[in-house]
This record gives structure tokens, C-alpha cells and sequence, in this order.
């Protein structure tokens, strides 16, 4: 069954509409609640606040009534990736272990929407602590894609990218470790930035692999998730990896042609297993492109195929360090079984509260991490990094950005991959590589497969060019007009 | 490769039931087996990536700053009395 919502609203329709009159922000609240239970079925929320939501809503109303200022994002109903904290709303990680945690604060992002009068509806489903490409993997069950709901969503966030897939929130914000926003908004036919690491304050956000989480916006549209991602950027003092740069917004060129844009087409990207509808439609996204006056040049990027190998090894070390405080003492859950000492009740409580994946990227990471092998695997890796964030250097001396599918495949079956943790791990080769390098990267829905089923163009820029990447792919976006319902 | 999947699991404090541990077991056999390809790679003499973007940390002024109340800090601990978190016997 199709759950994709054909008649999307932007976030500048909201604005608009609201400014005219012509709605208030209590019905584009109503309208977003309404298509979450009409959508229900998706599961894509951990939670639904619809009383928070709508006395939120009542507020930015009263205020516009009164001829207060208000936000550039107000009264547009957000959801919030439940990896990220929300003052007194559950955030649980999709985990056990957090069940019934409630944050006594705001994660930065999400105070700063609150300060940009969004809607914050509710708390999106995931994979459990963002470790998964499918959202199969969650305290809540599998969400589903709203363009076959036999199909995932791709994850981690999931959620994030089906709520705005089936307009049950406008805009919603995902984290991204290894491609958590870029490959479920490629399953979902949505737009999802990866900004570059440490530009997006990770203060409250739940900790997965810290030398490579980054939040991010996902949308309807390049605009939308520019105008969400304008909020969320900037330091945080919070925040001791938050760049201090000053955050540039893109420029709209009505009428813009590319030319003079260097665009480089990774050859290490296009591999055999690489489904042909996909080939065909970045192929075509390309020469839309060079129709725009680009030119497209073929780079090599020739450590891609460690990428996989390397991120299993650092992301896995690093979350079996931050999962480390999980330990049933100060929250999250905490064994019922009577226990004689505290490391019974730190291996008991977390045996029964970590799911089965989370559990096993600890134990690889514990031993990557151990005597004896941290040099061959641990140091190894990040020195393999340095050789993969090197690659880049040399293809932005000589583009501007570079264009790839976000993903080998469209969206796959529930069900399908859970068996086997590598083939799974596989799925991220395209995306992977630009989260170990740092640098900033989006998914931009570029056509559909035979089934109907969304592809992504993936563009990367260099570290700090999210502007260029933004107006760059909000070109593009006009150029390839709508599809499939988009 | 073998590893040791008891030892580990000590490490990181967390009891795995049987089948965990055989599936685990030949999971991360199979894992770590991929991993080891990075061996292809030449590495001498390469500095290691510990940071994405190279980045000073910034420092702020040692003064004390908005925090969270006793009362909101053990408001999630699943046990505790007056402002202390409860834990088994530790000696």
C-alpha cells in the first residue's frame, strides 16, 4: 500500500499560507497529526506529542495575533529522530535501555527550532542507537517505506525519512554516522544532508560514534532542508567539536546555469553490483547536469573499497566506548534479577536492554579496542582514514563536487538482509566514505526503478560547502522537475 | 581468526547468553576476517585521522554555568535515596 502524501506542503507554502491568513499554524498541526494516524501503519513514530504539539501550535497563533515577530520556521511541524534529546518527551535511541528515559534538556538543535517557532510533533522511529540501514532493528518495530509497505525505509532514521515521505511533518531531523540520512531519504524519495562534521552542534544527541555523528535535516524539497538545516548550523559552545565558521546560505539563481561547475563522477563508485535502474538514473541526473552547463569529468577515488572495512572498525570502537555509560545506575533500564555485586548488575542490566545488533557492534568494538589489537585494527583504520579523506583532497583540487547514487539499490524487502550483518554493512559503500573523510554530502531523488521505487544522486562537497552543494542541488532539482508523485 | 568471545564480553560487561555467543562468535569470525583486508593498504608513515576536520578546541572560561538540579539529574536513575544513585554492595 502507497502511503505517500501527493500534495506536499514546503516550508514556504507554510510560511506563506500563514502570513496570508489563509491557514493558522493549529491547522498545519492538525493536518500533520491527521496524516500520522491516517499513516499509522508506516511506524514511523516512537511518539506522537499531539497535546505538546498543539498547545505549541495555539502559542506561535496567539503570538501572530498579537504582531509579534516570529521564527523562520514558524508554526512548521517538525519531527525529531528519536536518537536526539527533547526536554520532558521520551527519547529512547529506539532502545530498551532507554525505555522510559525523559532528557531534562533540549539537545542544541532542538532548542534552536524551538527558538525558530517550529512545531515539534514528535519523536521519529530508527534503527536502535542509529546502528542499522534498514529501521528494522528498533524498540518500536520495523518502520516501513510509504512507497511499498512491504519494502524498509532504509535507516538508521528511517522514521525520518518516511514521516516526510507520507507528510506527517514537514521537515524532520535524522542523524548521519555512516549515511543515516542519506540512504533512507534516497529509499524514501526525500532530500537528507549530511553537513560537515562539526558544523551541527551533537550536543543531545544521543552518542553513536562521535568522531563521525552528525544531525541533519531531511525535506520535501533542497529549500526545506536548507531553511531547517540555516537553523540547526553554527557553534555551540556545548559542543566542543562545533566548528566556529560562519554558517553561508545558498543562493537561489533564478534562471543560473552551472557553467564553469566541475562535477566529478567517481569511477570506484560504479561497480557491478550496482542495480541497473539505478546506473541509468544518476547517469541521466548527469546529463541534466551538463545540460545545465556543467561539466563532468571522471575522478578515482581509489581507497573506496577499504571505506566498509575501516568504518566497522572505528565506529564500532567508538560506540562500544560511548555505550560504555549504559550501565543501569543513573538511567535507562536496570535488571529486576537480584544481584551480589555491581558488575553482575552492569552485564545484566545491559544484556537485557542492548538489542541484538547493538550488541554486537560492542563486542567488535571491545575487541578492536583490546591489548593485542588495537595497533592491527584500531590504528590501522584510522590511518587507512587519513589515506580515504586524502582521496577527496585530490578530486575537489581538481571539481567542485562530486556525483554518485546514494545507494547500489532502491529499497529492499523487510526481511531481507537481517540474516547476514555484512551483506547489510555493504549497503553503505556509497555513502560511507564521505562521513570517514568528514566532508558534507546530500541525497537528491533523481527518478524511479520499474516498481516505482525512488533513486538518490548523491553530491558531496569539501568540508564547509554546504552553501555550493545547496544551491548547486536546488538547481538540479528544478532541472529535474517532479516524478513519482514527488 | 579466533577470538576469545568470553574475554571480550568481560570487557565490555555484558553477559551473552549461549546462542549469543556462537552466533557472535562466527559473526565477528566472519567480520573481522573482511576487516583484515585493510592489510592491503600501505600505512607506513601515515598519520593517523584522529579528528575529521583538524579543529583547535576551543576553550571557554572556567566559570560555573547553567546545570541540571540534583533532583532533575536522578529523575531517570532507576534507583535511588534522596540525591544519591543506590547500587549493590561495592565492597
Amino acid at each position: 500500500m502507497q502511503h505517500v502524501c501527493e500534495t506536499p506542503l514546503t516550508i514556504e507554502g507554510a510560511l506563506a499560507a500563514q502570513a496570508s491568513g489563509e491557514t493558522s499554524a493549529l491547522e498545519l498541526t492538525e493536518a500533520a497529526l491527521a496524516r500520522a494516524e491516517a499513516t499509522a501503519s508506516l511506524n514511523a513514530w516512537a511518539l506522537v506529542d499531539a497535546d505538546g504539539a498543539r498547545a505549541q501550535a495555539e502559542a506561535i497563533d496567539m503570538r501572530r495575533a498579537a504582531g509579534e515577530p516570529l521564527g523562520p520556521l514558524a508554526g512548521v511541524p517538525i519531527g525529531v529522530k528519536d536518537q536526539i534529546c527533547t526536554k520532558g518527551l521520551r527519547t529512547t535511541a529506539a532502545s530498551k535501555i532507554l525505555e522510559n528515559f525523559v532528557p531534562p534538556y533540549d539537545a542544541t538543535v532542538v532548542s534552536r527550532l524551538r527558538q525558530a517557532d517550529a512545531i515539534i510533533v514528535g519523536k521519529l522511529n530508527q534503527d536502535e542507537f542509529a546502528m542499522g540501514s534498514s529501521n528494522e532493528r528498533s524498540l518500536f518495530g520495523p518502520a516501513f517505506n510509504p512507497h511499498d509497505g512491504t519494502r524498509v525505509p532504509g535507516g538508521s532514521s528511517g522514521g525520518s525519512a518516511a514521516a516526510v515521505a507520507a507528510g506527517s511533518c514537514v521537515a524532520s531531523l535524522g542523524t548521519d554516522t555512516g549515511g543515516s540520512i542519506r540512504q533512507p531519504a534516497s529509499f524514501c524519495g526525500v532530500v537528507g544532508l549530511k553537513p560537515t562534521y562539526g558544523r551541527v552542534s551533537r550536543w543531545g544527541a544521543i552518542a553513536f560514534a562521535s568522531s563521525l555523528d552528525q544531525v541533519g535535516p531531511l525535506g520535501r524539497s533542497v529549500r526545506d532542508v536548507a531553511a531547517v538545516y540555516g537553523v540547526i548550523a553554527g557553534h555551540d559552545p556545548l559542543d566542543s567539536t562545533s566548528l566556529t565558521h560562519a554558517v553561508e546560505a545558498p543562493n537561489y539563481a533564478v534562471d543560473g546555469s552551472l557553467a564553469g561547475l566541475r562535477v566529478g563522477v567517481p569511477q570506484e563508485y560504479f561497480i557491478d553490483g550496482i542495480e541497473p535502474a539505478v546506473k541509468a538514473s544518476v547517469d541521466a541526473a548527469l546529463g541534466q547536469l551538463e545540460q545545465l552547463g556543467a561539466t563532468c569529468v571522471p575522478v578515482s577515488l581509489p581507497h573506496t573499497e577499504a571505506a566498509v572495512a575501516t568504518y566497522y572498525l572505528l565506529a564500532t570502537a567508538e560506540a562500544s566506548s560511548n555505550l560504555s555509560r549504559y550501565d543501569g545506575i543513573r538511567y535507562g533500564h536496570r535488571t529486576s534479577e537480584s544481584v551480589s555485586d555491581i558488575g553482575a548488575l552492569y552485564a545484566k542490566s545491559r544484556a537485557e536492554g542492548f538489542g541484538d545488533e547493538v550488541k554486537r557492534r560492542i563486542i567488535l568494538g571491545t575487541f578492536v579496542l583490546s591489548s593485542g589489537y588495537y595497533d592491527a585494527f584500531y590504528l590501522k583504520a584510522q590511518k587507512v582514514r587519513t589515506l580515504i579523506r586524502r582521496d577527496f583532497d585530490a578530486a575537489f583540487a581538481d571539481v567542485d563536487v562530486l556525483a554518485t547514487p546514494t545507494s547500489p539499490v532502491t529499497a529492499f524487502k523487510v526481511g531481507e538482509h537481517v540474516t547476514d550483518p555484512l551483506q547489510m554493512y555493504l549497503m553503505d559503500i556509497f555513502t560511507i566514505p564521505s562521513s570517514l573523510a568528514g566532508n558534507t554530502s546530500l541525497n537528491l531523488p533523481c527518478g524511479v526503478d520499474s516498481a516505482g521505487l525512488p533513486i538518490g544522486l548523491q553530491l558531496i562537497a569539501p568540508p564547509l560547502g554546504e552553501a555550493r552543494l545547496l544551491s548547486i542541488a536546488e538547481r538540479l532539482e528544478r532541472k529535474l522537475g517532479n516524478w513519482g508523485g514527488r | 581468526m579466533r577470538l576469545d568471545i568470553d574475554h571480550i564480553a568481560r570487557l565490555a560487561q555484558l553477559e551473552l547468553t549461549p546462542d549469543e555467543r556462537e552466533r557472535f562468535g562466527s559473526q565477528l569470525e566472519a567480520i573481522v576476517g573482511y576487516c583484515a583486508s585493510l592489510d592491503a593498504y600501505a600505512t607506513d608513515g601515515v598519520e593517523p585521522t584522529l579528528h575529521p576536520i583538524p579543529h583547535a578546541t576551543p576553550l571557554r572560561a572556567d566559570a560555573v554555568g547553567a546545570h541540571l538540579s540534583h533532583e532533575a539529574a536522578t529523575a531517570n536513575a532507576p534507583a535511588t535515596d534522596e540525591d544519591a544513585f543506590v547500587v549493590p554492595r561495592v565492597v
